[in-house]
């Protein structure tokens, strides 16, 4: 493995419009591998955006996605001039990326069994056996084997988020990414579902979430970057960034955030 | 009432009977891919297509089906358009049928949240996976009940084709009238066949739409 030289993702200078209306104006980040990044900002920032153009939902129109070095959407031959690549690469250079929902995204005609074995049978082409052996033993990993014959719309939120997650980690990912993955969730909720999130970043995985919750993002982050007005108005480690914000911008969001939730961490 | 009339009649009746199921499936057939095509032409999003799609709509759905087969099958000829009243009748009642497809259609694929759509291309879904694992089956639940609704319509509205001739069940039963001197019998007869053949569409559309929405039913 490379995982060393080539870092899991990188952005460089990614811009995306839709229409005239520019949501990023040139981001650069550096993701290491076995590295958890927290990405928070106000509403509206280009925080999803972001998300969404690293495994190819939104296709971006400027600069540079790179999943282990490869360029991801395009193809650029030797003059540098890039070309669109079809659907199938895209998704062939983005199997190690998955990605986690805000609205869970269930597909609700398939019980929890069907939701974590469809894609391993259709997608990976595993026997039927071996997608099932597999699909329990993700779904105990999230806790939720014991709901395999529900259907989603019998559970609650945080147990359709804990099934999408498995739904997810049975493709073996090597880096996940989490849009708002709590924010649709009751109070109540919240925990069970950080509970599998803080678990997979103890085990190494690769992550990068998009999040309110600055308690969690202190707690399991490497880096937490603050997205404002499609830019990275500011970043670095959790601690210093909670407790020294450099910038008017990240000074005022946390103080917002604090008259809104109470204490800071 | 003469009921000995329809032991001379049956032979008559029965392959009009035969004909108007005959007509009645293929336009069906048309109307279902037909209508998939429209859609698909709609979903291209150009201006072009977006453009054939509304005139399309606006044509079919906007005059009576008797005047379009009229149109056609008489004035036809006069623009080198040669058609049998048969194929006239079919492919009339099967593009007419299809422009109602087609929006019926539109609405099941818009009642399917965008979301589940990107989960299955981000797990790595092909389209047509998508299409026939994630759209279908839960389109399915809500595009029977106005399908069956326009079949039984178009069942129903075949029977104008017996002013063109077609000699399907209304051309079996009106020749039965004429031929018998009879009123009651014979339109009696139809009245009773059109509402069995609709009433069978209904209760095998209401079986398949039970089939299809199990998964809501549990939940
Ligand atoms: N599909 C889209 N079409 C048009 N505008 C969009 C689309 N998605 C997002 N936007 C716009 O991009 C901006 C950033 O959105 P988003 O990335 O969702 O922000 P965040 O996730 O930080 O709240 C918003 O102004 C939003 O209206
Ligand atoms: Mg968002």
């Amino acid at each position: 493995m490379s995982t060393n030289t080539q870092r899991a993702i990188k952005l460089v200078d990614l811009k995306k419009s839709f229409g005239d209306n520019q949501v990023l104006k040139g981001i650069d980040l550096d993701v290491n591998y076995g590295q958890v990044v927290c990405i928070i900002g106000g509403s509206g920032s280009g925080k999803s955006t972001m998300l969404r153009c690293i495994n190819f939902l939104e296709q971006y129109d400027g600069g540079e996605v790179l999943v282990s070095g490869k360029l991801i959407g395009y193809n650029s031959d030797a003059q540098g001039n890039l070309s669109s690549l079809p659907t199938r690469v895209v998704q062939q250079d983005l199997t190690d990326v998955c990605m986690v929902f805000q609205q869970f995204n269930l597909w609700p005609h398939m019980t929890v069994l069907e939701n974590v074995m469809s894609p391993l049978l259709r997608v990976r082409r595993l026997s039927k056996k071996e997608a099932c052996e597999k699909a329990l033993a993700v779904l105990s990993k999230v806790g939720m084997e014991h709901k395999q014959d529900a259907y989603p719309g019998q559970l609650s939120g945080g147990q359709q988020q804990r099934v999408a997650i498995a739904r997810s980690l049975g493709m073996d990912p090597k880096i996940m990414l989490f849009d708002e993955p709590t924010s649709a969730l009751d109070p109540e909720l919240v925990g069970e579902v950080l509970k599998v999130m803080q678990s997979l970043a103890q085990e190494g995985m690769t992550m990068v979430i998009v999040t309110h919750e600055m308690g969690f993002a202190a707690q399991v982050s490497d880096q937490v970057v603050f997205l404002a007005n499609g830019r990275i108005a500011e970043q670095g480690e959790p601690n210093r960034l909670f407790n020294e914000p450099q910038t008017d911008q990240l000074k005022s969001f946390l103080s917002t955030w604090s008259e809104r939730n109470g204490s800071m961490l | 009432m003469d009921l000995s009339l329809y032991v001379s009649y049956w032979p008559i009746l029965l392959k009009g009977l035969g004909f108007t199921l005959y007509v009645c499936s293929i336009a069906l057939l048309i109307g279902l891919i037909g209508g998939l095509l429209l859609y698909g032409l709609n979903r291209l999003g150009w201006r072009v297509t977006s453009f054939i799609y509304a005139v399309y709509l606006t044509v079919f759905r906007g005059t009576p089906l008797l005047v379009q087969v009229y149109l056609v099958y008489y004035g036809g000829p006069f623009v080198g358009l040669d058609m049998t009243a048969e194929q006239v009748g079919i492919i009339g009642l099967g593009l007419y049928v299809a422009a109602y497809f087609a929006e019926i259609y539109r609405s099941g694929f818009a009642s399917i949240p965008p979301g589940q759509l990107e989960a299955a291309y981000d797990l790595g879904f092909s389209r047509w996976q998508v299409l026939i694992r994630i759209q279908l089956p839960q389109m399915l639940g809500l595009i029977i009940p106005p399908g069956v609704n326009q079949t039984i319509i178009m069942i129903k509205e075949s029977a104008i084709l017996s002013i063109i001739t077609v000699p399907e069940l209304t051309t079996a039963a009106i020749s039965m009238a004429t031929q018998s001197f009879t009123v009651i019998e014979p339109y009696l007869f139809l009245a009773v066949v059109y509402w069995l053949l609709t009433f069978a569409v209904s209760k095998t559309g209401r079986w398949c739409e039970n089939k299809a929405t199990g998964y809501l039913i549990r939940t």
